[in-house]
Formats: structure tokens, sequence, C-alpha cells
């Protein structure tokens, strides 16, 4: 068993009376080099809604990338940590991605044979179904400017059972009006390594997305993965685009006032 | 670090080279048919969910009971008086068809072909040509595909990569009548063109899209009536099947025919579903004198015994490859095999062996579309991953990318926190990775505060 | 006979479970009228129509085939014109199915197969009460002779996704119940 490693919760935060849940914060590769915004704002959201996040220092990645490009060798070592903090961890385990969310519970019973449901939840799917929530709490004093928001749910959920808890929250924001797009369930086109293995038909797939998107009027777009946002920001700057991108828990960190 | 591009896969390579026009063509056209899917089935089926777990379920069991049902076909079959013969693979399959048809009929006779997708697996056309028979593809679309020297790019809708202005040079080019871009006029001549062919074949050969093992019925559905005239008019029909297109009764009939038809375009019904008994009947006074089923192997049965079981399952509707984000961008053409769209990349390296097909699983983004538009449940994205893993496995596959440094990286605490603090540094390098990104988009920045250094920093 | 050994010997024993019986269609109670109606909605829905006994005149008056039982009904000479110089197919047929507008016809002596394909156009001329709802009560009562189901026109859509009628088969369809 390998030590407790600066598993410190940090809950000075937390505001609100009532049942605490403990969570154990899922960080995702993608949000530790590229969007700490993301993972501050899960922290804040969670601990106002009375959790308690504690967060090991010695996680990485959950193995996705080498999984989806058939190198399960490599993904079963890259997923060992996450794997051995699973199963120590009582506490369930929370993710600001249903990609990587998605990888444990569906990519690891396939990895490690045996495993039987992994306790790990994508955020919207935990305040919805876990904590009860059905309308995100507004306390902020400066309330941002209205804005037309196109959601874009990401495809990895649909394995998991995962359906509109994201657009439930932020839809529940007086100030975000969630615009109805073409082809709106389609993906965006990033499937990780697939973005630069193929990354013609990936970008022709993002293209159509922001342009269908550009076409209904939205001015910002929301999503729960940070690869969906990653691959579609990365075309909207280069196209130069209207467009800005954002993670759903920074819209819900907004309104609590972080 | 060496500054050779990765090798493109095989798809992406030939999405490339893909005109513009192809691709709106097909976009349009898959559009069109995944929303006609949705109304389509809604109106068929008050619990549309469960139609389609009753249809998986019915699947399984044939895939569970595949040698008592063809016993119990072929039997049937003989009973009605069609007679049945077994292919091991392509070759054995061309030599017994070409057989059947010499002794059916002259050399120079003319073959009129129902679409089948499995006589283009085992590439029947060019050999019977070979041995001396006019063989005239008679579905429009396919038609068109025959006389351009093309080749399909969808399942069902052959043409979808073709505008009207495309057909009707073809048609001109023919001879088939005077140059119009009118579809009534364009298959107006088709009809004429082809009602010739009809009257003079004495042999028509055609797929199977049921075969029903307690009476030993051939079910074949269409909506133009082109094969209806080729398996009624002729003498001969030879009538060619994968093994796995079984129904176990006649009362499995109406969820198929509603889902399947749903599925693929949308309508409540083909207009056309023929359920053959068997041959003309002394006191019938049309229909062929004789039929012949064929029954294929060429790859089902290993994949029966192996992880790709369920693929076997597709009832070839294409709603797949309507759903399909790749498939949109690429159309069939990109994925060079006869089997395409989502089935395709797993079914075609499924029958021919991952080292034959090493990359068709790689074009997917593995947002599972297809798993949820699927009739019969086919779990595509999970057999994609599993190609994956075997072609890597075997060797089949160089990966492109250097997992090793990011394994590397990702199996210690430290050696992740020492790396993250390294990675700017390396926007510097540059690196086939990179470009595969920046190509397209630009490269990710980091915005906005670390969280490490955020959550290490709270009191 | 040696294909048929080696892949029977490569196909892995058939299992023990029962086979999947799917759970019966609830059976509409409606009234012969009912169906009809449901049925001449789909139809026309489909590009076909309605017909009245009195049309049979004028449609006869054009080269035709007619099936026995029909021709033996209306009291006319069974035949006509050769199957691909025929301009119209008359044809009985066992059932009319309400929930698509569909028709079956088995073949049989009397019953050409080719009358209600080859010539563009097709008339239906049968007994009321051989309509059923549902396509599961139809199947449950199929002829064992091969059979068509007819649900339309012949259409295509293959050039660029334009609906066009009377490819190969007939594009006009009209049913005239007795």
């Amino acid at each position: 068993m390998s030590p407790e490693t600066a598993a410190v919760s940090k809950t000075k935060g937390a505001n609100k009376v009532g049942p605490r849940h403990r969570v154990r914060l899922m960080l995702t590769c993608l949000c530790d080099i590229y969007f700490g915004e993301v993972g501050i704002a899960t922290v804040r959201v969670l601990e106002h809604m009375g959790c308690e996040v504690l967060f090991d220092r010695d996680q990485t990645c959950c193995g996705q990338p080498p999984f989806n490009a058939g190198d399960w060798a490599s993904a079963r070592q890259v997923s060992g940590l996450t794997m051995r903090s699973l199963l120590e961890a009582e506490d369930p385990v929370v993710t600001p991605s249903a990609s990587c969310a998605a990888m444990v519970r569906e990519g690891y019973p396939v990895l490690y044979e045996g495993l039987q449901h992994p306790q790990i939840f994508e955020l919207g799917e935990f305040l919805v179904h876990h904590m009860k929530i059905k309308e995100w709490p507004v306390t902020t004093k400066k309330a941002p400017a209205d804005r037309r928001v196109a959601f874009h749910r990401a495809c990895h959920g649909r394995g998991i059972g995962l359906t509109n808890e994201q657009e439930i929250l932020v839809g529940s924001l007086p100030w975000v009006h969630l615009v109805r797009f073409k082809q709106g369930e389609q993906c965006c086109g990033f499937g990780g390594s697939f973005s630069i293995t193929h990354n013609s038909i990936s970008a022709g797939i993002g293209m159509e997305k922001l342009h269908s998107i550009i076409d209904s009027g939205a001015e910002e777009i929301v999503s729960g993965d940070m690869g969906c946002l990653m691959h579609l920001s990365g075309l909207i700057k280069k196209n130069k685009l209207p467009l800005k991108t954002r993670h759903f828990a920074e819209l819900l960190a907004e309104a609590i006032g972080e | 670090m060496s500054k050779q591009d990765i090798a493109l896969p095989s798809v992406e390579r030939r999405a490339r080279k893909i005109d513009r026009e192809t691709i709106d063509s097909v976009r349009a056209a898959t559009i069109k048919a995944a929303d006609a899917r949705v109304t389509g089935l809604a109106s068929l089926f008050d619990d549309v969910a469960a139609a389609r777990t009753q249809a998986a379920q019915v699947k399984a069991y044939v895939l569970d009971n595949m040698a008592g049902l063809l016993s119990q076909l072929e039997m049937k079959c003989r009973l009605n008086g069609v007679t049945v013969h077994w292919a091991r693979d392509a070759e054995s399959a061309r030599k017994v068809i070409q057989e059947i048809c010499a002794a059916s009929a002259p050399a120079g006779s003319t073959i009129v072909k129902a679409k089948s997708m499995v006589s283009e697996e085992i590439h029947l056309n060019e050999h019977l040509i070979k041995a001396g028979f006019n063989v005239v593809e008679t579905d429009l679309g396919e038609f068109v595909v025959q006389i351009d020297h093309d080749t399909p790019s969808h399942i069902i809708a052959p043409i979808i990569h073709k505008n009207r202005r495309q057909v009707a040079r073809s048609f001109e080019r023919e001879g088939l009548g005077p140059y119009t871009e009118s579809p009534e006029q364009l298959a107006s001549q088709a009809r004429r063109h082809l009602r010739e062919r009809f009257k003079e074949a004495k042999i028509g050969i055609s797929g199977v899209n049921f075969a029903i093992a307690e009476s030993g019925r051939l079910v074949l559905v269409e909506n133009e009536g082109n094969s209806r005239l080729s398996t009624t008019a002729p003498d001969t029909h030879i009538a060619v099947m994968g093994l796995e297109k079984l129904l176990p009764t006649e009362a499995d009939l109406p969820l198929f025919l509603k889902l399947l038809s749903g599925s693929a375009t949308g309508q409540r019904l083909t207009v056309y579903t023929h359920l053959i008994s068997g041959p003309r009947r002394r006191d019938e006074s049309d229909g062929p004198l004789s039929v012949h089923l064929v029954i294929l192997d060429n790859g089902r049965t290993k994949i029966l015994n192996g992880p790709y079981r369920e693929i076997l399952r597709c009832i070839r509707c294409g709603a797949c490859a309507n759903v399909c984000p790749v498939y949109r961008q690429s159309s069939g053409h990109a994925y060079d095999h006869v089997y395409n769209g989502p089935i395709g990349a797993v079914l075609a390296p499924a029958l021919e062996g991952v080292a034959a097909l090493p990359d068709l699983a790689k074009a997917s983004s593995l947002c599972g579309a297809c798993e949820e538009v699927c009739p019969v449940k086919i779990p595509i994205p999970r057999m994609l991953l599993q190609l994956r893993s075997e072609a890597v496995r075997t060797g089949a596959l160089q990966e492109a990318l250097p997992w090793a440094i990011f394994t590397f990286g990702a199996t210690s605490g430290f050696r992740w926190r020492a790396g993250l603090k390294l990675l700017p540094m390396s926007k510097m390098a540059s690196h086939p990775l990179k470009k595969g990104w920046t190509e397209y988009r630009e490269m990710p920045a980091k915005e906005g505060r670390d969280f490490r250094k955020w959550w290490n920093g709270r009191p | 006979m040696e294909d048929r050994e080696t892949i029977f010997a490569d196909l892995p024993p058939s299992g023990r479970k029962a086979r999947p019986v799917l759970p019966p269609a609830p059976l509409p109670t409606l009234t012969t009228e009912a169906m009809w109606q449901m049925f001449a909605k789909n139809l026309e829905g489909l590009g076909g129509r309605m017909g009245r006994p009195e049309e049979l005149e004028v449609i006869l008056s054009r080269p035709h085939t007619i099936d026995h039982e029909v021709a033996t009904k209306i009291g006319r000479l069974p035949g006509g014109a050769a199957i691909w110089e025929a301009e119209v197919g008359v044809t009985t047929a066992d059932l009319a199915i309400a929930e698509t507008g569909s028709l079956l016809l088995s073949t049989g002596p009397g019953r050409p197969r080719l009358s209600s394909l080859a010539p563009i156009m097709h008339v239906v001329v049968m007994p009321k009460e051989r309509i059923v709802a549902t396509l599961a009560e139809a199947f449950a009562r199929l002829s064992d002779r091969t059979t068509i189901m007819i649900t339309g026109p012949s259409r295509t859509a293959d050039i660029e996704g334009v609906l066009v009628r009377g490819v190969h088969g007939p594009s006009d369809i009209v049913v005239i119940p007795y």
C-alpha cells in the first residue's frame, strides 16, 4: 500500500451547511498541462456545494491516449497510478471530463479483468444526480453580460449514460441563452490522437461544427471536455473565427463569484 | 529528432484526395438519410429502443445457433426445389457460380444483377465477364457505377458521391438518350435500356437480405423493381448470401423488415419485399425454372469464433455510415473496400485479417454515433478498439506516436510533475506530432493559473 | 460437399438457450371500414390511390394482363396482352395490410409474378374482407408459394436523393376493393 500523499483537504471555501461529501479530484492530464482554471473552477464548485475535496498530487493520466491507440500495454502502465488510487478510495472520484470518466468506467474493465463499478463520476452528473442540484445557485455580485451559448456535448459521455446534466446546470444561469445549432449531436472531430493521425478529417469535422455554431448566432461554445475545447479553440484561432470557448465548470464558478 | 512526417494512415491519405464536390454530395445525402431515419423509426415503433434490443437478441441467437439454423435452411431450401451450394471462400464461390452459369446459358448470354454486396466482396462481375458473359448491373446506382468503371461509395446508396450532371454525362456517353439533367428523364432512359436486358437475360444474380431457416424462404428487399425483375424474368436465379444472413422464423420478419427500412432510408417499408419460396412450380406460368443458393463463408466462421463476432449481426442498413462524422468527411471511397463506413472499418479487417488492413480501425474518433443507431446494437467502438489493440500487439501496425516517452512520464508522480515544468521549453522543438496539430489548428497555450501551484498555495 | 464439410467443421456448436420469441404485437380492434381508411391514407402517402370498380372499363381498354380470379369475378377473358407489351397489370391480392398500405400477392395458377411488375400501371381488384391491420398478422398467414409484398409504386432516390417513381416497376398503383 503506498502511503497517502498530500491528501490534505482544503475546505476553507465551503460555506454551506449540510451533508458533507468527500470526493477525490481527478484533475486530468489536459487540465494539468493547459487548463488549470478548469481544475480550480471544479474545486470551487464542489466546495460551494459542501464537498470536501481531496487532491492526490501523484496522479498523472487515466491512460486513455495509449488505450485508444491500441497500445494496451502502455495504457496499463499509465493507468497504474489512477487504478491504485481508485482501488484504495472509498470516496468517489470526480473529474471535469466525460472522456476520462468513460475511460475508467468502460476502459479499465477491459484492461483489468474483474474490475467492477469503478466509483468515478463526471462533474455534471455528480452535481445533478448525486448532489441533486437542478438549478445552479447564483451568488456573484457582478453578473456577467448576457450571452448566447452553443453547448457541445462530448461524445464519450454516450457510453456512460450522460445526457444533458451539464446543459441543465449551465442553462439555469440567467445570463446564459442556450442556442440550438444544426447537427448538434455530431462529434467535434477531436478523438484524441485521431486529431493528429487523421488531421484533415478531424479538422473538417470540427470546421463543420464551427460553421453550424456560427450560423446559429452563438458567441461562445461551452463543453465539458477539454479535448474538444482544445481542438475547437485551435481551429477557431487558426481561422480567426468570432467564437470563444469555455469549460462549463468555469461558468458555474463565475456564478458563485470565483 | 527526425524531420520525417508521420506516414499518413490509409483513410486519411485517400480522404485528402477526394474533391470538394464529392464531399458536399456525400454530406448532404448522409444528413438527409440520418434525419429520415429518426422520423421513420418513430413512425414505425412506439419504442424504438425496445425494437433494437429485440432485434439484437434475435441476431445473437442466430450467431449462437449458426450450425443448426444453416442445416435447417439447407434442408428446407432443398425441399422447396432450391439447389444449395456451399462456398468456403471467394474463389470457390466464383467457381461454383460460373459453373452454374455455364450450365444454364451459352457464352455471351446476358446476366442481370440485382445489387449485392456479397457479390462485390467476391469480385464476381469481373470473373463472369472474363468467362464471356454480358453482366449488367440493374440497380440504377450500381448501373451508373458499372458504366463509369467506378466503385460504390455507400452500402445502400451507391452514387451519393455523384450529382445529376455527372450521371447525365455518363448516360449521354453510353448512348442511353439525349443529354438531360432531370432525374425523372434519366431514370426513364435507364428503364428503357435495362428493360431490354431483362427480356434477353438468361440468368439473374442477387444477394439475400434474410434467409428464413424455418421455411427456406429467401427474402430480398428493394425499391426499384430491378431485383424482382432479375430474379423473376430469367430462367435461372442464383442467390448469393453470406452465411450469417439468417433469421430463425418468418415471425421475425416484420420486426426486421421495419428496422431495416426505417434505419436505411426512413421508409416504413421498402417498396418490394420479395419472399422467394423456390423455382416456378408446375402450375405457375412464370418465374425462374431453377433457383440456386450459394452460401458463402469467406472468413465468417473465423469471425464467428473470434472477438469481432457481433459484426455478423449486421443487416446492411447503412445507418452507421449516415451518422459517422468520418464517413461524412470522406465518403466510402476513402476506405477503399467494398465494406466501408463504421461497419466496414470492423468487417473488412475482421474478414481479411488485421495484418492485411491494419489501420482502417483507426479512422474513427470513437464518437459512438454508429452504435447508437445500429438496429442490432453492434458495439462497433469496442471492436474498433480491439482491432487497434490487435494491430499493435501483433506488430501489424507501427504505432506512430511515441507512447514510450509518455508512459515514462506518466508512471511516476515525480516524473510527471517534473515533465510539467519542462513542457513550455518543448514548444521550441518541431516534431511530427506538432505538425499533425498545427497544419489546421493553433497550438494550445497554457491559459490562466496553474492548478497545482494554486492548490499548494491555499491556506 | 467438401466446402460444406470444412465450413461446418469450423462452426461452433449450437447453444442451448431458447429462441427469443418476440412479444406479440397488440392486436388493434379495427373494423374493416377503419382498416381500409388507414390503408387508403398510407397508400396515398406512398403515391398510390384507391379506385372504384366503375373505373375498370376504361382501365381495361388499354393493353393489359389480368389474373384469372379477377377475370372470373368481372366476367372477362383472362390473359390478354403479352406481358412485356401490357400497359396495365390487373391482379388480385392475398391481403391488404392497413398499417403500411401494403399488399401481399402470392403467385400461383392464373397469377403470373410479372403482372404486378412489368406493366407501368398495377391495378389490384380484391375482396374487401382480405385486409388485416398489422404486418405481424399478415405474416402469420403467408402462403408457402413465392409471395411479393408491395408497398407503393416503384421508386428510386439514387440521383441526388430526388424521388423518382416507376423506375423498373409500376409508377401507378390503384387498389379497388369490392
